[in-house]
């Protein structure tokens, strides 16, 4: 049953159009991550749910009311910001204890909620503790541990995990899913980092410019783009303009810069038409010999970059096109050094095909 | 291209050791990362050869010429911190030429560096831009250009792409390193993310609680660490705690909680010996007989795009987690099932056991 749903919903800021008609709806117990680059509008999207801003068009439903002229308090909802705002004078105990206490609540009630929740982010043994005594992360687990106390059912995260240091924000993404599915709470939780999106979600919603570009499952998104934008930000690939020569039952073959002829599973473009062909890192693999039944290309090896559990190569294709395969070391690993000579393989199911975007391939993909 | 040399440089606050007899040198273009958790110093070290710290003990030497009392702006250095830190009411073109501008050179001499600048982070194009008007990577490359117009061969990067997007901050990595060797500086960079460390550098200095806990090439640190820290800090590790039961000539029998046993290369190991041992995820195979076979049950997949971490309790409780790259045979893999891990032997790392502990050993916080 949808918890959440937006209809419509859309936010100008004087001539930028933060949000354009979103649609959206959000299931009772969901983890949904919404992702997007920095002016996605992703903040003002969660801000709107939580009653901290206003839509200019369009109703927000919670539990099937219209909240759009409910005060935040009265949402049901928590926001938790960035930078986990803890009281600095009340220890952790009384930091997580704070909402069921102006509440109303029973003593007893309060009591027993708070040790449950301190056992949950692990800080039973902290609880006296003043938040500057505590770490980045123990810091962030009393906010989210506040936040639960609260009694909300809905959980807005608002790049909970950004302020931590990387190696301890990647072991708290399956700490922090799991809290909300223990809780059966519902989560709407903004990043712009695909990987904690793809996985911590049990959907992910793309943001781009105010618009969705996609809706999905972490595998849907991943396996299957709808856009190149999509394509490039959530896992990236390698993307080469061409034209399809030919489109039948056994997909498309795309003829690229200097001939070169590319087979991919996909008919997204007809024949004749200008296209882009697209194939992830990850799916190209890197030999000294063809490989029978996929697509070859031969190029030179221009960079080997060592990335903790992985090795990325810039190939330079013989066409003159750069490539780049991201393969993960394993026992049988070997390494091909700058200059060498190389093919680089994929398979024909794991390309994809989009037709030329309008505005050019290069607007839709560059970071910077 | 200066070389940096440290020498026992040591700086507290109160009973604090935030560098501890730090010694270290950075070679004539040499691209040196510093990695460590939150607290562990590296930015009192960073800020010390910058001439922003001052330590109380040791030297700082910058090509040769001992820097101890020299101000910041005498050390012949650029310095880029987090929050970019441009001028709002001056363009692109005003904030790179601002530091030769303040030192007295004239425009004429100026030009052609700052002109070099801008075609190097391809910028040429918006020079008349505000930073307002720029992206937040954009602003980071101008902040870069303007440490280095004022002829800097020793670039300090203090988390430098810490405040930007995710993918910003994966493709700055490449402009960064290529502008640094292309120019023949040095480079000396500290951040939180071993990622970033991992592709970036030439070198990767791990600190812990004021001290350098080991230094080396991104692939040595992350397939042969020689430490447990580093092993942990610098990727996912699997880490299980036994006894050495045999010892042979080439190789060691651990044997782990509940009598299960590993065979391990033979490094100098003693028999009776409390140890950890230690391997990547990438290094699990699945479902092959070779190595050392250890029979488990999924208890986790999960999944993050090509690659998925598939968790498995060991018939002993132990917990392993195998990471793949998602081929149909593991696609259909689901939590409950039995599978066989196998784990080459020359990819296992041992480790003395460590006295207080395995999990305060590898504390991040």
């Amino acid at each position: 049953m949808a918890l959440i749903q937006l209809v419509n919903v859309t936010k100008t800021f004087g001539t930028i159009t933060a949000l354009d008609e979103i649609n959206v709806s959000i299931d009772d117990g969901e983890y949904v991550c919404v992702l997007g680059p920095t002016g996605a509008g992703k903040t003002t999207l969660l801000r709107i749910i939580a009653g901290l801003l206003e839509a200019d068009e369009g109703e927000i439903y919670i539990a099937g009311k219209c909240v759009n002229h409910l005060p935040p308090e009265d949402r049901d909802t928590v926001y938790m910001f960035q930078q986990y705002a803890l009281f600095p004078h009340m220890t952790v105990w009384e930091n997580v204890s704070y909402s069921p206490v102006i509440k109303d609540w029973t003593d007893d009630k309060v009591e027993t909620l708070t040790k449950e929740i301190l056992e949950m982010i692990r800080l039973a043994e902290r609880s006296d503790a003043y938040p500057r005594e505590l770490s980045g992360g123990m810091q962030q687990r009393v906010a989210l541990g506040r936040g639960i106390a609260s009694g909300a059912r809905i959980l807005l995260l608002d790049e909970p995990l950004g302020a931590l240091d990387a190696r301890l924000r990647v072991g708290l993404r399956s700490q922090l899913r799991q809290l909300v599915k223990d809780q059966s709470l519902t989560a709407i939780h903004v990043t712009h980092d695909q990987e904690e999106a793809l996985m911590m979600a049990d959907r992910i919603v793309v943001l781009r410019n105010g618009s969705i570009e996609q809706i999905g499952t972490p595998p849907e998104v991943y396996s299957r783009p709808q856009s190149i934008f999509v394509a490039s930000f959530v896992g990236g690939a390698n993307f080469i303009e061409g034209t399809v020569v030919k489109s039948d039952d056994a997909g498309s073959l795309i003829e690229v810069f200097g001939g070169l002829q590319i087979q991919v599973a996909e008919r997204g473009v007809g024949a004749g038409e200008k296209a882009v062909l697209a194939f992830r890192l990850e799916d190209t693999s890197v030999g000294e010999e063809e490989v029978a039944g996929v697509n070859n290309l031969s190029g030179v090896v221009e960079s080997a970059t060592f990335i903790g559990g992985s090795m990325e190569y810039e190939i330079r294709l013989e066409n003159g096109a750069q490539i780049a395969s991201k393969i993960l070391i394993s026992d049988a690993f070997k390494a091909y050094k700058p200059g060498e000579q190389v093919v680089a393989s994929f398979p024909p199911e794991k390309g994809y095909v989009f037709p030329y975007p309008a505005m050019g391939l290069l607007k839709e993909i560059e970071a910077i | 291209m200066p070389e940096v040399r440290l020498v026992n440089v040591t700086k507290r606050y109160n009973e604090i050791v935030a560098n501890d007899h730090i010694n270290l040198t950075i070679k004539d273009g040499e691209y040196a990362s510093v990695i460590g958790p939150s607290g562990c110093g590296k930015t009192t070290l960073i800020k010390s050869i910058a001439g922003i710290i001052r330590p109380e003990e040791g030297e700082i030497y910058i090509d040769g010429q001992l820097v101890n009392d020299l101000p910041i702006e005498d050390r012949g250095i650029g310095y880029v911190f987090q929050n970019i830190a441009l001028f709002p009411h001056m363009n692109v073109w005003g904030n790179i030429t601002y530091g030769p501008r303040v030192k007295g050179f004239s425009p004429e001499e100026t030009r052609p560096l700052a002109l070099e600048m801008l075609e190097m982070i391809k910028l040429s194009a918006r020079q008349d831009a505000y930073p307002a008007e720029l992206s937040g990577g954009t602003q980071q490359k101008t902040a870069v250009a303007r440490a280095l117009t004022s002829r800097a061969e020793l670039l300090l990067l203090d988390e430098p792409l810490g405040a930007l997007d995710v993918k910003v901050r994966a493709e700055l990595r490449y402009e960064l390193r290529k502008l640094v060797k292309d120019l023949k500086l040095t480079a000396f960079h500290v951040t939180h993310d071993q990622e970033e460390a991992m592709s970036i550098s030439d070198r990767v200095i791990v600190m812990k609680k004021g001290r350098i806990v080991e230094a080396g090439a991104p692939m040595d640190l992350y397939t042969r660490p020689k430490n447990l820290f580093t092993a942990n800090f610098v990727g996912e590790a699997n880490f299980l705690s036994g006894e050495i039961t045999e010892v042979l000539d080439e190789t060691a029998l651990i044997e782990l909680k509940d009598g299960l046993r590993i065979q391990v290369k033979n490094n100098g190991l003693r028999r009776g010996k409390r140890v950890v041992s230690a391997f990547r995820p990438e290094f699990v195979e699945l479902d092959t007989k070779r190595g050392n076979p250890l029979r488990g049950t999924i208890v986790n997949i999960a999944y993050s795009g090509s690659m998925s971490r598939i968790r498995v309790r060991l018939v002993n409780g132990d917990i392993v987690v195998a990471k793949r790259i998602l081929g149909v045979k593991d696609a259909n893999r689901r939590i409950g099932d039995n599978i066989t891990l196998c784990i080459p032997p020359n990819r296992i790392l041992v480790y003395p056991y460590p006295e207080g502990g395995l999990e305060n050993e590898l504390a991040l916080e």
